[in-house]
Parts: structure tokens; C-alpha cells; sequence
């Protein structure tokens, strides 16, 4: 098959009979807005848990949904890539924006978004001081991010790959440049702040997900640019990671990291390593 | 990074301001696949 955006005939009915059903095509166009665990479609879509769950193992079989855990919790967002991805973007896109039920979800979905705000809000303020004081301790955040964007300019920059992507400022910074963002973390705390940004910042095309910096578990060669940022002083074993990285990049692209480090001072060092990558 | 297959392209240091003393500089690394050359030796990096 020439084109990856085609599917077989079997795989294009199976798409279209899957989507063909009121309740999920209403979680395809919840998906299409952001991601979702199955508690947030029960909450918005006022059905039962076990529904929901069979109605998103469906679409997921039919290649038209992707699920992706994050500690206790699975999330859910259409695909990414694929024929399937495409057969579930174009239904999603015929819908009405004005029609009474999808404005109905989509009122319940914002709920679900406030919520979600209101408690990735809750642990930034708990962490706000000990942010602040890490911050305090190097040069200012607004000379990195500008010397970043000065070392990617005039370069490719279509997917972007952020490793430790922690409150997920990396995506925002970039995010309307590229085609596609997706920011790894171990910490669901974290992702939780992203994925919050990310909404308030209106970047559709960018996501968060839990994932090993060491075992990314992605494609080899599938992203323009990856960044580092932030990050390698908390890693025990930095050049596993790096070769990781280089993995996913594409030829043709540019990688690039930065890292705080000590300079005349010995406290920094102890400052900026306040724990190891892996969990124990 | 070159251990990793990748070539380095370049390296900066952002240096604190001459007041801020205590504080750490923060390097940036920047280093690209070097199978660019057989892909399109006309794409440079700075």
C-alpha cells in the first residue's frame, strides 16, 4: 500500500462500522478535543463505566482511538498517524459545531477541563516555592528559552519531541510552530500541569504522555528535533538517554539539549539533582 | 553525544550576570544526526 493514509477495504469498513454508533462518535469528538480517561466520558457522557469501556475498545481495535497509561490511570485521544487516524478526524470534522448535542458535550467536557485545571493549579501552588527556588538559582529562564529558539531557528521543525517535559513550557514555547508536540514525564503530577497548559494554551496538536526517557518506546527516526531540557542533571545514566534520543530523531534534524551546571559555586550541584529519573 | 552517533554543532554557555554571584550557568548542547550528509548535504546547521 503506497499511501499510509489508506486502509484495506476490511480495515475502512471495520473503521466506519465502529464509528457508526451515536455514543462513539460522540467520544471521537470529545478525543479530538483532548485526551480523556474513561472516568472523564462517564462523567461527560453520563453513561455507565463499563459502556464507556467497551465503546472505547472498539474504537481502539478499529485503529480510530490510542490509549496510553499514566500511573493508575489510562488516557485516551484519537490516533495519531495512520488510516484510522484520518478516518476519525474527517468524521470528526463533519460534525456541526452548533448542534445541540455535540455544544451539550462540549459544555461538559470544559467542566471536566476546569476540574482538571483547578487541580493541576492546586499542586503548582504546593510546589510554587521549591519551583521558584530552583529557578532563583540559575540564569533566567527568558535567556535559555531565547538562546533555544535562536539554536532552532532556520531549521526543521515540524515534530518536536520534548524529554522530562515537566510543566510542559518546552510545547507551549514551540507549539505554534510545529505540526506536532508530544512531551514525555514520569511524573503524573507533572503531566497533569501540561496537559493543563496545553489547554489553556489551545495546542490541539501537541500531548503529554507518562513515559521512561530511557525506553521512550517510540518509532526510530520520528521526530525533527528533541529536546533535553532541563533535565540531564536529574538523570543517573545521561548518555542512555541521549542514545535514546538520537534513536527517535530524524536525519536531517537537529537535537538539542541544555542542562544546568555548576560554575564556581558548589552548591548548585546539590541544588539541581534533587532526585534520580527512575523510581527507585 | 558522539557516543550516542550524533555530531555536536554547537555549545553555549549562558554565563550569570557579573551581580548574580552564586548563580549557575546553564549549557546548551545542539547536535544533529550526521546521516544529513546522505539525506541533503545542502541542510546546514549553525
Amino acid at each position: 500500500m503506497s499511501n499510509p493514509g489508506h486502509l484495506a477495504f476490511g480495515e475502512f469498513h471495520s473503521a466506519l462500522r465502529a464509528a457508526a454508533e451515536a455514543t462513539r462518535l460522540r467520544v471521537l469528538m470529545l478525543l479530538a478535543e483532548t485526551e480523556l480517561t474513561v472516568s472523564d466520558l462517564t462523567e461527560i457522557l453520563r453513561q455507565s463505566q463499563p459502556r464507556i469501556s467497551r465503546h472505547l475498545r472498539l474504537l481502539s481495535e478499529a485503529g480510530l482511538v490510542e490509549r496510553y497509561r499514566e500511573g493508575a490511570w489510562a488516557f485516551f485521544r484519537l490516533a495519531e498517524r495512520g488510516g484510522g487516524a484520518e478516518v476519525a478526524r474527517a468524521l470528526v470534522g463533519r460534525l456541526d459545531p452548533a448542534d445541540p448535542v455535540v455544544t451539550r458535550d462540549r459544555e461538559r467536557l470544559a467542566e471536566v477541563r476546569a476540574a482538571r485545571a483547578a487541580a493541576a493549579q492546586a499542586y503548582f501552588r504546593a510546589h510554587a516555592a521549591e519551583w521558584d527556588r530552583i529557578r532563583r538559582l540559575h540564569v533566567a529562564d527568558v535567556a535559555v528559552e531565547a538562546a533555544i529558539r535562536s539554536a532552532l531557528a532556520e531549521r526543521p521543525l515540524r515534530s518536536l519531541l520534548d524529554l522530562g517535559t515537566g510543566t510542559g513550557r518546552m510545547l507551549e514555547l514551540f507549539g505554534p510552530e510545529i505540526d506536532r508536540g508530544v512531551g514525555i514525564d514520569l511524573s503524573p503530577d507533572m503531566l497533569r500541569l501540561a496537559r493543563a497548559r496545553l489547554e489553556r494554551a489551545g495546542l490541539k496538536h501537541c500531548s503529554v504522555r507518562q513515559g521512561d526517557i530511557y525506553d521512550l518506546r517510540l518509532p526510530r527516526d520520528s521526530f525533527d528535533v528533541v529536546l533535553v531540557h532541563q533535565v540531564l542533571h536529574y538523570l543517573d545514566d545521561g548518555a542512555s538517554a541521549i542514545r535514546e534520543a538520537a534513536r527517535v530523531l530524524r536525519p536531517i534534524s537537529p537535537r538539542t539539549t541544555s542542562s544546568s551546571c555548576a560554575r564556581s559555586t558548589p552548591t548548585c550541584g546539590s541544588g539541581l539533582r534533587p532526585r534520580p529519573w527512575r523510581n527507585g | 553525544m558522539t557516543a550516542a552517533g550524533l555530531d555536536l554543532v554547537l555549545q553555549e554557555t549562558l554565563a550569570p550576570e557579573a551581580e548574580s554571584e552564586g548563580k549557575i550557568a546553564v549549557s546548551l548542547w545542539l547536535a544533529r544526526d550526521p546521516r544529513i550528509a546522505f539525506a541533503g548535504p545542502a541542510r546546514e546547521v549553525a
